[in-house]
């Protein structure tokens, strides 16, 4: 490796040159949102897309605010990477926050309501509004299904203010004994409610005044569709606030609104201390619920007594307090595709199959097409039906000895669980690795991990302290001429639902080196083994990140001699400031550097002398860009990676991570390809600005582009003629991304 | 094709090992899997002398993942060896007897002879490079966490091995009354080294020409570590001395993260550096060859060798005869006796097997033993059975393992000696019957060859009548052979139930 002289090296490491990640996060979560303004897109998605901003931004403040939270009350005054510490990171951010609610609730009021309705979709917005018809409907609605499984909850001395769950949502009312029983009720209460100075009699001058509080039952659809011709909807809240009468029935209601809260969830297990981690989640989860209130949604509208008995009750500051302009918690809106059915599938993108992946597209079972050379997956263009059969024929081939796995997040009767519980039940060993510490996913794991141990299969919960993110599968066969290993290594998790909905990369491969890795990769999380070393996967926490930084600095080395160097670089996120640091070092050193980054980056464009090598663009499309692929053109000898995790201090430094090499020529021109198409889209990839901005790019004159849409065609292409698309992508330049980096190669 | 599975497992002093391999006509011996989990008992047993029973626990709870491991690829056969952590424990048969009782896993303690000569073969199994490497002066140092085994190469012949109680983990343990600084320790360290190596020096390798040295070791494969990953497998003295300079500066924490090692091996690279060095210097050698081997390649290469899996060209019981020869030369034996001896042993052997019903490593043994039989005489002419009995026990004998070392010390006692039944109870009938049946052999063996002036020089064994005829050519005068045999016959009377008669081949008329 040649020396890099440094006599007068440069502070890469400026605050300055960094951005906040919550910013960032925020500027991501805007992009998303522009997809439900751009009427390019049918409506139905772009309703999906305000859904998805809404559930992105609820997880958002669950975890990061309460984070910054918790350093201001712990007095943790650490500097981020931008140089600001938690109170000033939120004083910027709260009311961007705020802003970009109101920015959701502008394109729901003025963009989608009128366009929906346009469309033959009429969302009612308010009870008051239904006609006499409309309201019988969803009165005997309301008694049939909604009534049984409501429960109000009324707070006075005897009954304190009552739990609140998490995100629920919740309709508060105030209430009044109807006259005529009045007089008597206090016969009743006597002395005790002349003493009361409880929580009931806050609401200060009316004693008689009561509260109570009812969840809007999650267990029932939060859409109704009215039968009948035309498609009306009416949202669950408002058929109940119309009845909330009928559930108490000697009371004046005063008033009723909608409220809902969001509570500090960031779980943060101490894994030294706890001995049984599995019962120490299962305690967590059930403490959660009682987290701090860290954000309160009411209508713009509410009642002042109640929103001032909400607010001491929660003890919540002003600037947490959201006050919406329309139906609280608007992730339903991802539901509204569903809940119109079949009739409005214009307003639909068209339903995607996944194709086969040509090289299965035989009577061979997988094995001996693995045999037959490394195989690309590329989710969700192409199916992932294939892993799944992976476990599915390993759990029944008498060959197969042992077969281990990382399960990060499953979908509900995964049949990855199914076959590994067969495969158990089958005599062949099977080891998983069940990561209990996946966000928000904890119950459904602990659920599938028993299920799992129930069959016999050895179940490990994790490594203490780390996260075990890497997705990787071992299947070990006794074959005729020995043992061979067959590894699925992916980007993304093992769940089959959102493969149909992520873009990820996968490869199954019986290359001995990779074998023999990932043979030690599950005796480092199983404990049996030290690793000993690695032959071609790169393990995070302990070896990714100099990895990188190596790789990097190969290409700064190289560019400093002279020669071409490129780095491109796509992933979720971007805000390791060691990596971000080693980028701008080889970008001032002249690598030409491309990253796609969907979500976070905390790297700054167009810093002079710093980073003006480096371009940013950002994808937001149908599909979730998921796939993190990493190339380094290493002076001709191209190097190609796939990885698990981002460029991110907790995927690089606390979590068990893989990266790992394409190395089959043809493989690599295909990853290659998928990397040169990225980059030439122009459709939905936008750009990131010196300012922060990220903006799409000029098209005029150009034809438009989509990433995206371009590999579902080829993954249809492929299957028809695979040998023809195979060839037809083989030794590819490598100045073929040299051509793009400007981003106005026509694409044609 | 047939396809074997076999685990090795190396119980160390500093770390238990398994490695899974695959043994097959077509692909040779291949490794499958490496596990590895540190469990310093070496600092148990060298420091309070025996194994503490956290250790103990760890241990079993380390052989039980590694038993669940073998039972996932259906592996039957396996070997488990301890070394020297075990070998020196008292509590030894304790933490063996815990051991079997926890995880099924039966160990079985290597003596030092039998450890180096698995590491030896271990070597070896790299044939190509191996039997070129040797044909210059080379040394063999394989540096333990408890002691270090220095091996002498003349040619392709292994001239002498040695143990010197000098290791990696023993080093540090035995600067525990040091403080932490890095020039102290290495100025300590220096000392304890010196000390062995210099005595080495001067009985061994005296105006002996070494150009190549072959290093294993827990941390030699380190020595070719670079910091962008790659291994290299030979270096130059300097360099060594390069690597050397660096490692001697540096703090654990920073050579671990320089090569990427644990901080616990990081530890133990200084003294490792530090006996490599020595004996680099004192040895003069050039090339220092790394081949990344260890103590489970040789544990699979002898039961692949054992159960005729695979085949070597090297013959490793030329070694082993080589070895014994150098040691009764630095007796001063009689050569052209013991010569004579070992054939004329080896004639009665191979003509009784049926009555003795033994087979090659006894055959092996008794050619030792014919080998070493007069080594006493150097240290006492009035009493050279009992003389030659400690030398033997005293010496290490490369692949041997400790109780053929005192099989064969017992034959050189009893072979001029009476034979006591009463004496050798203590190494159990079986035992006693192999020392008895090839004391009578030697016995025989040595009348044959009473005047030492090798008078009969073959004879040709025939049984008949109850009587193991032995005919000579010789043309000398045997009578004192003759009578000599008719008086020692009785003891291989006594065993055999046939009396040896010692003929003259009728001289053919011309």
């Amino acid at each position: 490796m040649v020396e890099t002289k440094n006599e007068n090296k440069k502070d890469f490491t400026k605050y300055e040159y960094y951005r906040n990640r919550e910013l960032s996060w925020l500027a991501f979560n805007e992009r998303v949102l522009s997809e439900a303004k751009d009427k390019t897109i049918p409506l139905l998605e772009r309703c999906k897309f305000l859904g998805i901003t809404a559930s992105n931004l609820d997880e958002f403040i669950m975890v990061r605010v309460a984070s910054l939270k918790d350093q201001i009350s712990a007095g943790y005054e650490k500097r981020d990477i931008a140089g600001m510490n938690a109170a000033e990171q939120l004083e910027e951010l709260m009311p961007a926050i705020h802003e970009f609610t109101e920015q959701q609730y502008q394109v729901y009021n003025r963009s989608l309501l009128p366009a929906l309705k346009k469309a033959g979709i009429e969302v009612i917005t308010a009870h008051e509004d239904l006609t006499p018809e409309q309201g019988s409907i969803v009165d005997k609605y309301f008694m049939e299904s909604v009534y049984p499984v409501l429960t109000p909850m009324a707070v006075d001395s005897s009954r304190p203010f009552p739990l609140v769950r998490n995100k629920s949502l919740n309709i508060a009312v105030l209430l009044q004994y109807k006259k005529e029983k009045k007089e008597e009720k206090k016969v009743e209460k006597g002395e005790k409610s002349g003493k009361n100075s409880g929580r009931g009699s806050l609401l200060n001058h009316a004693k008689e005044v009561e509260f109570v509080t009812v969840q809007v039952p999650s267990v029932l659809p939060r859409i109704f569709r009215f039968p009948g011709e035309g498609c009306r909807l009416i949202l669950l809240e408002e058929i109940i606030e119309r009845n909330i009468g009928k559930l108490f029935l000697n009371y004046d209601i005063m008033c009723a609104y909608p409220y809902r809260v969001m509570r500090n969830s960031d779980l943060a297990i101490d894994e030294e201390e706890s001995v049984d981690l599995l019962r120490t989640i299962e305690k967590q989860l059930k403490k959660r619920a009682w987290g701090e209130v860290i954000r309160l949604e009411v209508q713009a509208d509410m009642d002042k007594r109640l929103l001032k008995y909400l607010k001491k009750e929660f003890n919540i500051h002003e600037e947490d307090i959201f006050k919406i302009n329309g139906p609280l918690d608007i992730t339903m809106m991802s539901k509204i595709s569903g809940a119109v059915g079949d009739e409005f599938a214009h307003l639909k993108d068209p339903k995607h199959v996944p194709a086969p992946i040509p090289r299965f597209q035989n009577d061979d079972d997988i094995f001996t097409n693995i045999r037959k050379g490394d195989i690309l997956m590329h989710h969700p263009y192409q199916t992932f039906d294939n892993v799944v059969d992976f476990v599915r024929q390993a759990a029944v081939d008498p060959t197969v000895l042992a077969i281990k796995q990382t399960l990060y997040r499953v979908s509900g009767n995964s049949p990855i669980i199914a076959a590994l519980a067969k495969a158990a039940e089958n005599g062949k060993q099977v080891t998983v690795l069940v990561e209990l510490k996946a966000r928000f996913d904890e119950e459904n794991n602990i659920h599938w991990a028993k299920k799992l141990e129930r069959a016999g299969c050895h179940v490990i919960y994790g490594l203490l302290g780390l996260k075990t993110h890497c997705k990787i599968t071992l299947v070990v066969r006794m074959e005729e001429d020995g043992i061979r290993r067959y590894v699925h290594l992916g980007t993304g998790n093992y769940n089959d639902s959102t493969a149909k909905l992520y873009t990820d990369t996968g490869l199954m491969t019986c290359n001995e080196k990779i074998g023999e890795d990932a043979t030690a990769v599950f005796n480092m999380l199983s404990g049996y083994s030290e690793p000993l070393y690695w032959n071609a996967l790169a393990v995070a926490p302990l070896w990714l990140k100099d990895k990188f930084l190596y790789l990097i600095g190969r290409e700064r080395d190289l560019a400093l001699e002279g020669k071409p160097a490129r780095i491109v670089a796509k992933m979720n996120s971007l805000s390791d400031p060691v990596i971000i640091s080693a980028l701008y070092e080889a970008s001032s050193a002249g690598v030409k550097i491309d990253l796609i980054v969907r979500g976070i980056c905390c790297l700054k464009t167009g810093i002079p002398g710093v980073s003006e090598n480096i371009r940013v663009r950002s994808i937001v499309g149908t599909f979730l860009e998921h796939s993190r692929i990493y190339y380094f053109l290493n002076n001709g000898s191209e190097e190609v990676y796939m990885a698990s995790a981002d460029w991110m201090p907790r995927n690089l430094d606390r979590r068990v991570e893989i990266m790992f090499p394409v190395e089959d020529p043809d493989l690599k021109e295909e990853v290659k390809e998928i990397l040169r198409i990225t980059l030439k889209d122009n459709l939905k990839a936008r750009f990131l600005q010196p300012d922060g901005s990220y903006e799409k790019m000029d098209r005029r004159g150009k034809t438009p582009f989509c990433a995206q849409d371009y590999f579902v065609k080829e993954a249809a292409e492929r299957v028809l003629h695979p040998e023809k698309t195979a060839d037809t992508r083989r030794f590819i330049p490598m100045t073929a991304f040299e051509e793009n980096q400007e981003g106005d190669s026509d694409a044609d | 094709m047939a396809v074997y599975l076999f685990a090795a497992i190396d119980v160390g002093s500093y770390d238990l090992g398994m490695t899974i391999y695959q043994i097959s006509e077509k692909g040779g011996i291949k490794a499958i899997e490496h596990l590895r989990q540190s469990v310093a008992a070496g600092h148990d047993t060298y420091r309070e002398g025996r194994i503490s029973y956290s250790h103990i626990n760890e241990m079993c709870g380390i052989l039980k993942d590694f038993a669940e491991v073998m039972k996932s690829y259906h592996i039957s056969s396996y070997r488990a060896y301890g070394t020297s952590a075990l070998r020196e424990a008292e509590n030894r048969e304790i933490v063996l007897d815990q051991i079997k009782i926890r995880t099924g896993i039966e160990v079985t303690v290597l003596g030092n002879a039998e450890q180096r000569f698995l590491c030896y073969k271990a070597i070896a199994m790299k044939e190509t490079e191996f039997e070129a490497i040797i044909q210059k002066g080379t040394a063999i140092a394989d540096v333990g966490s408890g002691s270090t085994q220095l091996s002498l190469f003349d040619k392709d012949a292994l001239v002498t091995t040695q143990y010197l109680k000098i290791g990696s983990v023993r080093s540090q343990d035995m600067l525990d009354f040091a403080g932490s600084d890095l020039q102290d320790r290495k100025n300590l360290t220096e000392e304890l080294i010196d000390a062995d190596m210099e005595t080495f020096k001067r009985l061994y390798l005296k105006d002996r020409k070494i150009q190549n040295l072959i290093v294993t070791g827990m941390c030699a494969p380190f020595l070719g570590k670079r910091p962008d990953g790659s291994q290299k497998d030979r270096l130059t003295a300097g360099e060594f001395n390069e690597i050397y300079e660096k490692v001697i500066t540096m703090t654990p924490y920073e050579l671990s993260r320089t090569i990427d090692i644990s901080i616990e091996h990081a530890c133990l690279m200084l003294p490792s550096v530090m006996i490599y060095k020595k004996i680099l210097d004192i040895t003069g050698a050039e090339l220092m060859w790394i081949p990344g081997v260890s103590l489970s390649d040789g544990i699979v290469a002898e039961f692949a060798l054992n159960k005729k899996l695979i085949h070597f060209n090297h013959d490793f019981t030329e070694d082993i005869l080589y070895s014994a020869r150098n040691i009764a030369k630095r007796y001063k034996s009689n050569q052209k006796h013991a010569q004579s001896l070992e054939k004329l042993a080896l004639v009665i052997f191979d003509s009784t097997k049926k009555y003795h019903g033994l087979g090659k490593r006894e055959r092996l043994l008794l050619r030792i033993a014919s080998i070493l039989h007069d080594c006493g005489k150097f240290v006492s002419m009035t009493d050279p059975a009992d003389c030659a009995y400690y030398i033997i026990m005293s010496t290490e004998i490369i692949g041997l393992s400790q109780a053929e070392q005192r099989l064969i010390a017992n034959i050189v006692k009893y072979y001029p000696q009476d034979f006591d039944y009463e004496v050798l109870k203590e190494e159990g009938v079986e035992r006693r019957n192999v020392i008895a049946k090839l004391v009578a052999i030697l016995k025989v063996a040595g009348v044959l060859d009473r005047s030492h002036r090798q008078k009969i020089d073959s004879i040709r064994c025939t049984i008949k009548d109850d009587q193991l005829i032995l005919t000579t050519d010789a043309v000398k005068d045997i009578t004192l052979e003759q009578n000599l045999l008719s008086s020692k016959a009785d003891f291989f009377e006594e065993v055999y139930g046939i009396r040896p008669v010692l003929r003259r081949k009728r001289a053919s008329r011309s």
